[in-house]
C-alpha cells in the first residue's frame, strides 16, 4: 500500500496523534505539516522540462519562456495561501534560485521562476520544489 | 515516461509563447490522448494567465529545435516560427543596450558585478 493511501486513511481517522507538547487531530497534521506536493524537474537546459519524480503534481509542464514554468497540482490547494520552497543546482558561474513568480500562486497551478544571482531568468536542470498548505476541498 | 508527440502552444498578448509539454504518465486507462490533452488545457485555463488565451495543439515537430530564440517565437498557421518582427525588436533592444553601456563607459559584465555589490 502506498504512502498516499495510508495518509488518506489516517486523515479520515478520528484518532488523535501526539504532536510536540500538544495533541492535534490527524487531519491538522496531514493538512499542513506534510508537503502537499513536491517535484523533481530536470532537462530544462536547452530542452523540454521533464518531471523526473513528483507527488501531487501532474507530469505535464508548461514553459512560459526562459526559466518560467507552470506546474499543475493533481489535487489543488485552498486558494493561494500556501508555501513553496524551491532549489536549483548551481551552474558553473552562478548560484540559482527557484521561487514563485509574482502573482503566480493559484489553487490549481503554480508559476515558478528560476533566476540567477542577477535576477535574470535562466534555464537549468535539477529543480526541486515542495508545497505546504491546506488542500482544496 | 515520455512527452507526447503533441504540444500546446499558447500565444500570449505580451508576446511570449507558452509551451505545454504533455506527458503520457498521467493518461488514465481508457482515456484517449486527445481527451487527456483537452483536460490538461481546461485545468490550465483556471490559471488567470491562461484564462483568455487560445491553446493550439500542434505536433512537437513544429517546434524549433533551437531554443536559443525562444523569446522570438510566434505561432503561424499551426507552426512555431522564429518571428522576424520579434527578432528585429530584440536586435534593436540589444543595440540600444550596448549604446547605453558605451555612453556610461562600462561593460554589461561590469554593470552586473556592480549591481551585485
Amino acid at each position: 500500500m502506498g504512502f498516499t493511501a495510508l495518509a488518506t486513511i489516517a486523515y479520515k481517522d478520528p484518532v488523535k496523534v501526539a504532536w510536540g507538547n500538544s495533541i492535534k487531530a490527524n487531519d491538522d497534521y496531514f493538512n499542513t505539516a506534510v508537503a502537499r506536493a513536491w517535484a523533481d524537474i530536470d532537462s530544462v537546459t536547452g530542452g523540454s522540462p521533464v518531471m523526473v519524480a513528483r507527488h501531487n503534481f501532474e507530469t505535464s509542464i508548461t514553459e512560459a519562456g526562459v526559466g518560467l514554468l507552470t506546474l499543475t497540482f493533481t489535487s489543488g490547494m485552498t486558494g493561494s495561501a500556501y508555501a513553496l520552497i524551491g532549489s536549483a543546482g548551481r551552474n558553473a558561474t552562478n548560484s540559482l534560485f527557484v521561487g514563485v513568480q509574482n502573482g503566480g500562486k493559484h489553487s490549481g497551478t503554480v508559476d515558478i521562476a528560476i533566476t540567477d544571482e542577477s535576477n535574470n531568468l535562466t534555464e537549468y536542470g535539477d529543480i526541486s520544489v515542495a508545497v505546504f498548505g491546506v488542500p482544496g476541498a | 515516461m515520455a512527452h507526447l508527440s503533441k504540444i500546446g502552444a499558447w500565444d500570449d498578448i505580451d508576446g511570449l509563447m507558452h509551451i505545454t509539454h504533455f506527458d503520457d504518465r498521467d493518461i488514465l486507462p481508457g482515456q484517449t490522448e486527445d481527451e487527456f490533452i483537452a483536460q490538461r488545457i481546461l485545468k490550465l485555463k483556471q490559471n488567470p494567465k491562461f484564462k483568455d488565451l487560445n491553446c493550439m495543439v500542434i505536433s512537437r515537430s513544429e517546434m524549433p529545435s533551437d531554443t536559443s530564440s525562444r523569446l522570438q517565437w510566434s505561432l503561424r498557421n499551426g507552426k512555431i516560427i522564429v518571428d522576424p518582427v520579434k527578432v528585429a525588436q530584440r536586435q534593436a533592444f540589444l543595440v540600444q543596450k550596448q549604446a547605453i553601456f558605451s555612453r556610461i563607459g562600462i561593460t554589461e559584465e561590469e554593470f552586473k558585478l556592480l549591481r551585485k555589490k
